[in-house]
Parts: C-alpha cells; sequence; structure tokens
C-alpha cells in the first residue's frame, strides 16, 4: 500500500525514531564543536609565517574540500583497518566529520577574518596594542559577529549530513528509518517520519539562530525592538538607550 | 595498497565509471538549473498561493538531507505506479534537489541586481518581461554563472550518494571492487584520486572563466595562483 496514515501515526510515535533524532543531534553538535576548534587551528597554521605550515594547511583545505564526504568515511572505516586502525561506527564517523568539517569551517573562518577592514589593525598599532590584544579585543570580536551566522548555518547543513553515517550503520534518523522499512516494508511512511524530525531540528536551530544573531547585532531597527528589551541584558541595553 | 590503487586508477571499469560521474553530474546539474528558473519566478511572485508553493518546496528539499531524499525517491516511487531505471531516479532525485539550491542562487543574483535599474527600465516603456529579459537578467547574470560553478563543483562529490542506491558511478565501481579485494583501501583511493582531480580541473575552468578579461598576466602566474587560493580556501 502506498500510504496509510495508521502505519504514518504509529511509526511518529515509536520511541525509537527519538532516540534516533537523539543520535542525529548529539552526533551533530560533537562534530561541528571539534570541527570548530579544528577550523580555527587550521587557520592559525595557515596563517603562519612559515610558508611550509601555510603550504601544508593548504594542502589539507585542497584535499578534504576537493573530494566527497561519503568516500572519505569508506575509506576511514573500511579502508584504515588495513593498517590495523580500528576505529569503530561512531569514532569513524565523527572523526571523518570533524576532520572534513574542519576544512570548511577554516575556509568561513578566514573569510571572517578577511571582513575585518584592515584600518582596524592599523588603528590599533597606532594604539601601540600587541599583536594578541589586537586579535583579541579588535579583530576578533567583529569576525566573530561574521562568523556566527554562517556558523549557525553550518551546524544545521550538518544536521542533514549527519545522514551519511546510515551508511556505515550508525544508528541516526535515515539509518533507522531503513531499519523500519525493512521490518514494516512501509516505505512511505517511514521516509515521512525521519523527514518530519529532521524539518522540526532545523526549523527549531533556525529559531533559535535567529534569536541569537538579534541578540548579537550591533544595529538593531527600530521595529525589533521587543526582541531587544526581551534578550539583551540590562547593563548593554543601557548603553544604547 | 599502491598496487591496489594504480591498477585500480588504470582500468577501463574506473575511467567508465569517472565519465559516468561527469554526465550524471551534468544532467542532474541541467535539472536542477531548469528547475531552479522556474522556480525561482514562483518565489518572487506577487501571488501568494505560487509564493507558497515556491516555499514548501523549498522547505521539504532544504530542510531534509539529500541521501534520504534519494533512498525515498527510490523505495517510493515503484509503490506510487512509477517504474524508472536506476539513471533517471539519480538524475531526478539529485535534480530536484539541485533545483531548490538553486532558486536561492537565481533569485540572490535577480535581488543582488539595483532596484533603480528596474524603475528606470519600467520607466521608459519597457514590460515587465521585457525589463526583466533586457535589463535585469543581463545584469544579474555573472552572479548566476559564478554560483552555477560552484553548484557543479559540489554536484561531482554529490553525486557519490547515488552509489547508496546501486548506481555504478565512481564511488558505487570502486565498492563493486572493493568487496572483493583482500584490501579495500585501494579501491577507494582511486575514486578519491578522480573525484580530486574532477573538482581540481573544474576549479580552474572556473578560474579561467571567471578571469576572462580580468588581470591574466603574461607567464599565467597570476591565474595558477587564484586557482591554488580556490582549491586552498585563503586560509
Amino acid at each position: 500500500m502506498f500510504w496509510s496514515w495508521h502505519e504514518f501515526f504509529s511509526e511518529l510515535t515509536t520511541a525509537g525514531f527519538a532516540h534516533a533524532a537523539w543520535a542525529t543531534l548529539w552526533s551533530a553538535s560533537v562534530v561541528e564543536a571539534a570541527a570548530v576548534v579544528g577550523g580555527f587551528l587550521l587557520v592559525a597554521v595557515g596563517r603562519s609565517s612559515v610558508g611550509a605550515l601555510r603550504l601544508l594547511a593548504g594542502i589539507y583545505v585542497w584535499l578534504w574540500r576537493g573530494t566527497p564526504l561519503l568516500v572519505q568515511l569508506l575509506i576511514v572505516y573500511f579502508g584504515l583497518p588495513q593498517f590495523g586502525i580500528r576505529l569503530g561506527v561512531i569514532g569513524s564517523g565523527i572523526i571523518t566529520l570533524a576532520l572534513n568539517e574542519s576544512a570548511y569551517i577554516a575556509v568561513l573562518a578566514a573569510a571572517a577574518l578577511r571582513a575585518v577592514p584592515p584600518g582596524q589593525t592599523d588603528a590599533a598599532m597606532s594604539l601601540g596594542l600587541p599583536a594578541w590584544r589586537r586579535f583579541r579585543y579588535v579583530i576578533f570580536p567583529q569576525a566573530f559577529r561574521v562568523f556566527l551566522p554562517v556558523l549557525g548555518n553550518q551546524y544545521n547543513a550538518m544536521l542533514k549530513t549527519t545522514s551519511l553515517l546510515s551508511v556505515i550503520s550508525f544508528s541516526e534518523l535515515v539509518e533507522f528509518a531503513q531499519s523500519q522499512v525493512s521490518l514494516t516494508y512501509q516505505p512511505s511512511e517511514a521516509f515521512a517520519v525521519a523527514a518530519l524530525y529532521y524539518l522540526a531540528l532545523t526549523l527549531a536551530w533556525s529559531g533559535l539562530q535567529k534569536i541569537a544573531e538579534a541578540r548579537f547585532a550591533t544595529v538593531r531597527p527600530a521595529g525589533r525592538r521587543l526582541a531587544r528589551d526581551l534578550l539583551l541584558p540590562a547593563r548593554t541595553k543601557a548603553a544604547i538607550t | 595498497m599502491t598496487g591496489d590503487l594504480l591498477n585500480a586508477l588504470s582500468s577501463t571499469a574506473f575511467l567508465r565509471a569517472a565519465l559516468t560521474t561527469v554526465w550524471l553530474t551534468a544532467a542532474a546539474q541541467a535539472v536542477g538549473t531548469l528547475g531552479g528558473a522556474l522556480l525561482a519566478p514562483l518565489r518572487m511572485a506577487n501571488n501568494a498561493a505560487a509564493r507558497a508553493f515556491a516555499s514548501c518546496y523549498l522547505l521539504i528539499f532544504r530542510g531534509t538531507p539529500e541521501l534520504l531524499q534519494l533512498i525515498a525517491w527510490y523505495a517510493v516511487l515503484p509503490l506510487a505506479g512509477v517504474n524508472l531505471n536506476l539513471v533517471e531516479i539519480a538524475v531526478i532525485g539529485l535534480g530536484a534537489n539541485e533545483s531548490a539550491r538553486m532558486v536561492e542562487i537565481i533569485r540572490g543574483a535577480l535581488l543582488g541586481v539595483d532596484g533603480g535599474q528596474a524603475d528606470a527600465a519600467r520607466s521608459v516603456g519597457l514590460t515587465r518581461l521585457r525589463a526583466l529579459r533586457h535589463v535585469i537578467l543581463p545584469q544579474a547574470m555573472p552572479a548566476i554563472i559564478a554560483g552555477l560553478g560552484n553548484e557543479v563543483n559540489i554536484m561531482f562529490k554529490t553525486t557519490s550518494l547515488v552509489s547508496v542506491i546501486g548506481m555504478t558511478e565512481l564511488l558505487g565501481q570502486s565498492e563493486i571492487v572493493a568487496q572483493t579485494a583482500r584490501n579495500p583501501l585501494g579501491p577507494y583511493l582511486a575514486a578519491l584520486v578522480y573525484y580530486l582531480l574532477l573538482t581540481t580541473i573544474w576549479a580552474a575552468g572556473q578560474g579561467l572563466l571567471t578571469n576572462r578579461g580580468g588581470d591574466v598576466r603574461v607567464g599565467g602566474r597570476s591565474v595558477i595562483g587564484a586557482w591554488w587560493n580556490a582549491l586552498s580556501g585563503e586560509l
């Protein structure tokens, strides 16, 4: 049968789907958090004064961004055991996704740093700030505002990218939906439920992102008064009103 | 391992699989570009129903994983009485998703054209369609083509997903070889090398296209520098 509402609601209320959604959520969160650390490290290496290090960081980005994630995943999961490196399903999945995402985060973070006008560095230097303080108090806060929405989008995409882990049998939403289909032979309903879970996750995240962006915005349009008053701590509010 | 890799790289089966990846990329991108060009006007229409339709399409196809979409097309279409072969399912699945991505690129490019251009075109008496055709689109085209170039680069990699529904493109081919090989790393690395070649060569072509009439210096130094910048992400 093509569609049965009864089957759809019984799938929707299966505890297994909620567990699988949790697996999607935590794997995406762990990967993205690790990738932010990895990406920032890559930017640091890519901007080092040593030419060889800069070249290495560039080659890393080229290799990880120039090949499909699915191939990288299968190489780590099926290929590396040939050398005695067995990371298991979760280990291979998380590590590969994090190494891949690090390359993308590095490129985006570098772009955010470039978005800060060079005059800011000049001004900070003319005030006599040493390099670290220039970065910490002048460049980073401005680049961070550019980077935050970009990072939010990356996390949104990562919620969906973790579906590739189903191929190495990590039990997230897509893998669980497939295992349900092999039990019930009712693909439409199981895949629809998985899709609903993804939509719920990505829409909830977009909502949170909007709130966070309103919180970190420097200029707020007049129509956003309510959001500002709700979200800003009293001290900041006093400073701008 | 090196032997396995070289064997796989030099085999005609892998070369054929690479060609499959190339034409699958072209076909899916063509379907996606066409779909995006049809959906973008709906997304920007004055008609609320048209806008709602386009928004629902974008919500579904951008809010769920492409892998789930492909598996669903593969499993559900036969149940709905639509019997297509693997290639058709792959092109439809990839193309339907790409349409949603292309809508955003086309819409972004059109919105990027200064609003005064449309006003000026209307004030000299052009109809809305002619204003779009002769004034807005020519100015939006560079952004659309740049976006399209990036999408093709991503599509080379995305086509690897159709191996999951059993199509023998590059990754599918390496899975076939890996299943019987003593050392599975070789065939997977061969696929990796082919993909890297495809995306790297494509990036070079893209650089030449966007540099056309630009600062191409004698000796090609700046072209190669721009190529490497694009590949290494300008950290």
